[in-house]
């Protein structure tokens, strides 16, 4: 994938829309490409995470057992608490179908927010809105 | 119709662009052109009426009175007016003023109906001069509300000019008007012209309501209009005063000394005397009606409001010079005396009203709504009565030792003109501050001068004794700062804590203080294996810093323990504290640390490297610098910036291009200080190096000292990269730098223009953008370049300015604030050159796009691009104007359209050095031949695919 194609996916997440495309392109370079096949398991309930991923193509699912909590599509993300604060996994994560992922890593992601305070508004604005939705998605 | 209608509009917008009247501007103008003109038929036929009337009556001598008993009744209604100021709101206060001198002019027709005309005679000659001021108050009050700053500069002397346009249709009417009703009736015609000034002004208020800049600041300043006391003592109110009042004086010497000459010239012949004056007022109001409405606001804009201050008090000064000095080779009393003295007064009557009238109104601007209002008040009823007190007074004075005449006054006026010069030149600082004042944001502060009293030790101690550890450690910190002397004695007493936040806190202090008394409970805290082994640790440095007798075989012991923290502190302690012998004693550990197979030793070494903090001491860094494992490389990182060695700076710059450890190089990088600065600079001139190293560079030195940063920045102040020049001026901005030789001003200048033709060219790149087609993306991104361009300008203009603003012109600019942005932009009025203004302006003001564009072209010419080939054009930038994204997002979408006449644009970048821009460029290659190889090329030269 094109690192302007991974730019162009990356500003259609909410936490990354609308940033400066220089920034975006940086982050593009910096995250990291992953091919899941249908039915790996991208991460495990109880892991130590510290990255976030953005569903560049495909569906994923999260679940906790066989307890489906969300299933995400394209330009959806999954793991940003765990890429805020690495920790252990709260629930599993399974491709439902070929995925591609780009995988962000804590310190990557510190250091853009350090770089970029409108991140870091992004963020804090994106988090308190699903703490105020009361989602039981707690990614 | 439709031509009809076209031509109007059109001849509207060519009447708004002589005028200097923005679009949203047209009405409000329009109605307060119409409060001045209402005001001056008002005006004219009050003072033509009254001064007849009590010449009538009483003789002419007896005027004397009446300017006493003006002065008096200005200083008497001034008062009230300043005291309701406090209680109704401006706009209503304006509009009640208004309807109560109306009626008083009704009620002086009424007296005068009733057979009285003696009283009549002597009220009107009176009241009118505080009319006079009472209106004008009111109405420019009310225009400095409508009018931000920057409207007030430009629109200020047309408004003006509707007064002198009444002055002279009136005036002409005059003769008809007393033939038809009589000379006494002419009072209804002022009250009539008095009733269309409140019709208007009400008008006025309403658009007011509805929408005005200044609005919002109504509503949300509380402050209370200052009293008298306070405005004697403001830096900012006292020189208006004295400066307005010293100007008024000189007026009224000039109008001596004219009087004086007119009266010599003429003698006892009335009818040749009044026809001249008729001619020369009806002259100077032609003229100052002309520069009011076409070149006041042009005038000002171009040489500012501190300068135009100086005009008239200059030129006067030069004319009294001429009258003064002139006796010496021509007659007091001649036609050549006559014929300065006249120049004189007109150049006072035109400059006066043109020029100073409007630029002095501009400086009310800055001032809070509430304390202008009172300080324009203040102006009006305090300094110009006593200007014309005093005025008067040095006239009777003067006649008691010399004979009162054009030369004698003369002489009088270069005193007061010198120090009305003065004044006016220590008003600028003083401006520039009022305007800072009016861009600044107030903001909470902790006081920490809490400690310095009885109180606020008493306060801390308390805070110390506290079992949240956040309250010990904030108060340990405080006390740190403001008394340090006192920390060392509560030191051992805080060993004591359960804490062990606070423990660390303390002993890292322990470390640096070494108070005696602690010794015992640090090493009982060193030696408890069931302490908190971070706690142990911090306790094993104090120990080592204690330089107790034998401490050094207590730390040696600790080399051999199994805990691996203990023994990294120990290694430390030996190293920081006990010189060569401690390094002899824990080097052999440590070796064993630096060449273990075990990531976390040799990270253990790295961090001790960063811990003793010995610049001497990079060698091992070197290699662990590269080592194979990332955490010892990071701590390897963490502990160059403690060293700051220059010879680590090569291994440094990989670091810098990784955002997962940029910031910890630059930290490093900077850390190496003005010994690494040849080799730095090498490398940011070497084209071959990747752009986030040499950024990584540049933010580096700019932490380093000023003194050290300013020079190397300056050197790279033409860098190619764009991102690396915006960077450079953000820098330099906040480093504090001003350009103080011409060739540094010149190279900045030039910079200006370079920059200010770059965002011509990105606006005509997104006028040429087709709205029908997918380039969303590349919209964004020119917008985006397009902001930086406008930062990177907006900090070359501030290095021309003071300091102290800096920070306050991009918050005032980029806001939402419209008053803040009116603001901003007189701040750079003040002290941008002309030529800086005519290419940075634009770019600066709200204007509809097409306006920027049509002015910014009028000095860029020929920078239009094609719609057909913005791609090309965007694509084929050079780097040294834009950043690689938006070429990047061109390329793409030039692969996306699959256009063959692009491909050696395209050839040309796949090879470039930024890799966004090369991967983009090759796979818009393969686009193209994969489309020609699949027939797909319809597309004709030069255009695009339709949509």
């Amino acid at each position: 994938m094109l690192t302007i194609e991974k730019a162009m996916i990356l500003n259609e997440v909410d936490f990354f829309s609308g940033l400066p495309g220089e920034l975006l392109s940086e982050m593009a370079v910096a995250a990291t490409e992953m091919d899941v096949p249908a039915g790996r398991k991208v991460t495990a309930e109880g892991e130590y995470s510290s990255a976030m991923y953005v569903v560049a193509s495909g569906r994923v699912r999260i679940h906790e057992g066989q307890k489906v909590i969300r299933e995400l599509t394209e330009r959806r993300s999954f793991g940003t608490r765990c890429a805020l604060d690495p920790q252990d996994r709260s629930s599993s994560v399974t491709a439902m179908e070929d995925c591609l992922l780009l995988k962000i890593e804590h310190e990557v992601l510190f250091e853009f927010i350090a770089e970029s305070p409108a991140l870091a508004n992004r963020i804090i604005g994106s988090l308190c809105r699903r703490i105020g939705n009361d989602s039981p998605y707690q990614e | 119709m439709k031509n009809q209608a076209a031509a109007s509009i059109s001849m509207m917008k060519k009447v708004q662009t002589l005028l200097d009247i923005k679009t949203g501007e047209v009405k409000v103008t329009a109605l307060a052109l119409a409060v001045t003109f209402c005001h001056g038929v008002s005006n004219v036929y009050l003072f033509t009426t009254s001064h007849s009337l009590f010449l009538s009556v009483f003789e002419a001598k007896d005027l004397a009175y009446t300017y006493i008993g003006g002065a008096l009744a200005v200083l008497l209604v001034g008062g009230v007016y300043t005291g309701l100021q406090h209680k109704v709101s401006p706009t209503k206060l304006v509009v009640w003023t208004l309807l109560f001198l109306l009626l008083t002019l009704l009620g002086a027709r009424v007296w005068l109906f009733l057979g009285q005309i003696r009283g009549p005679a002597a009220f009107l000659a009176v009241w009118s001069v505080a009319y006079s001021t009472l209106t004008y108050m009111s109405i420019w009050g009310l225009f400095g509300q409508v009018f931000d700053t920057r409207q007030a500069k430009r629109l200020f002397g047309l408004i003006g000019a509707g007064e002198f346009a009444a002055d002279i249709v009136a005036g002409v009417i005059t003769p008809v008007l007393v033939s038809a009703i009589g000379s006494i009736n002419l009072i209804l015609i002022a009250a009539m012209g008095l009733f269309g000034s409140v019709v208007f002004t009400i008008l006025i208020t309403q658009a007011l309501n509805d929408a005005s800049p200044q609005a919002e600041s109504v509503k949300s300043d509380d402050t209370p209009a200052p009293r008298l006391g306070e405005m004697l003592r403001d830096r900012y109110a006292l020189p208006l005063h004295l400066i307005w009042g010293l100007s008024l004086m000189v007026f009224y010497l000039m109008d001596m000394a004219f009087s004086n000459q007119v009266e010599k010239h003429y003698g006892d012949d009335m009818d040749p005397m009044t026809s001249f004056l008729g001619v020369f007022f009806a002259v100077g109001s032609a003229v100052n009606m002309v520069v009011q409405t076409f070149s006041t606001g042009r005038v000002l804009d171009r040489i500012g409001i501190l300068k135009a201050l100086f005009l008239l008090p200059g030129g006067v000064l030069l004319g009294c010079i001429a009258m003064s000095s002139g006796v010496a080779f021509v007659p007091r009393v001649g036609l050549a005396m006559f014929a300065m003295t006249v120049g004189c007064k007109m150049y006072d009557y035109v400059l006066r009203n043109a020029i100073h009238d409007p630029a002095f109104q501009v400086l009310y601007q800055p001032l809070p709504l509430v304390k202008r209002f009172a300080v324009q008040t203040s102006v009006l009823t305090r300094a110009e009565p006593g200007a014309a007190l005093i005025g008067g007074g040095l006239l009777l004075l003067g006649r008691l030792y010399f004979e009162v005449d054009a030369a004698n006054v003369a002489l009088i006026m270069i005193v007061i003109l010198s120090v009305q010069i003065v004044f006016t030149f220590s008003l600028r600082e003083r401006y520039l501050g009022q305007l800072m004042e009016a861009l600044k944001k107030r903001r909470l502060e902790f006081s920490e001068r809490l400690v310095w009293d009885e109180g606020g030790q008493h306060l801390l101690l308390g805070f110390l004794k506290s079992n949240h550890p956040h309250e010990v450690i904030y108060a340990l910190s405080l006390m740190e700062k403001n008394a340090p002397h006192t920390l060392s004695e509560h030191l051992p007493d805080l060993l004591l804590h359960s804490s062990p936040e606070v423990l660390k806190e303390v002993l890292a202090r322990i470390e640096q203080l070494r108070p005696p008394l602690a010794l015992p409970l640090v090493r009982t805290i060193m030696l408890n294996e069931a302490m908190d082994p971070s706690v142990r640790t911090a306790a094993v440095l104090a120990y080592s810093a204690m330089d107790e007798a034998g401490a050094e075989d207590t730390l040696v012991d600790l080399l051999s323990q199994p805990n691996k923290d203990m023994v990294r502190a120990a290694i430390i302690g030996l190293q920081k504290h006990f010189g060569i012998e401690g390094i002899i004693a824990s080097g052999e550990r440590f070796m064993e640390m630096l060449n273990s197979q075990y990531p976390e030793d040799r990270e253990a070494a790295a961090y001790i490297l960063g811990a003793v903090g010995v610049s001497s001491m990079y060698r091992p860094l070197r290699r662990l610098l590269q080592d194979p494992c990332a955490s010892v490389r990071w701590a390897a990182l963490g502990s160059a910036v403690e060293l700051g060695n220059p010879r680590l700076a090569l291994l440094l710059l990989p670091f810098l291009g990784r955002p997962d450890t940029r910031r910890r190089a630059i930290r490093a990088v900077a850390a190496m200080g003005q010994p690494a600065l040849e080799y730095l600079s090498w490398v940011v001139s070497d084209c071959d190096q990747p752009r986030e190293v040499v950024l990584g560079i540049l933010k580096a030195v700019s932490l380093m000292p000023p003194p050290v940063a300013v020079p190397f920045l300056l050197e790279c102040l033409f860098h190619p990269d764009a991102n690396a020049r915006s960077l450079i001026l953000n820098r330099l901005e906040h480093l504090g730098y001003r350009p103080e030789s011409i060739e540094d001003k010149q190279l900045l200048s030039g910079l200006v223009r370079q920059e200010s033709s770059l965002a011509a060219w990105l606006l005509s790149c997104l006028r040429a953008l087709s709205p029908c087609q997918d380039f969303g993306l590349l919209s964004r991104a020119l917008e985006e370049e397009s902001h930086r361009c406008r930062n990177r300008i907006l900090s070359l203009a501030s290095l021309f300015g003071p300091i102290r603003i800096r920070g306050n012109l991009h918050r005032g600019i980029t806001g939402d604030d419209r008053v803040h942005h009116a603001y901003t932009l007189e701040m750079l009025d003040s002290f941008l050159s002309g030529d800086l203004k005519e290419l940075i302006f634009p770019l600066l003001e709200d204007l509809p796009q097409n306006e920027r564009l049509e002015r910014l072209s009028r000095v860029h010419p020929g920078l239009e691009v094609e719609p057909s080939l913005v791609l090309e054009a965007v694509a084929g930038k050079e780097d040294v104007w834009i950043s690689p994204w938006p070429r990047a997002v061109a390329v793409y979408l030039m692969g996306k359209s699959g256009n063959p006449p692009n491909k050696a644009l395209l050839s040309r970048l796949k090879g470039h050095r930024t890799p966004l821009l090369a991967e983009t460029a090759l796979w818009a290659l393969s686009k193209i031949k994969s489309r020609c190889d699949h027939g797909w090329d319809h597309s004709e030269p030069g255009k695009e695919k339709p949509c």
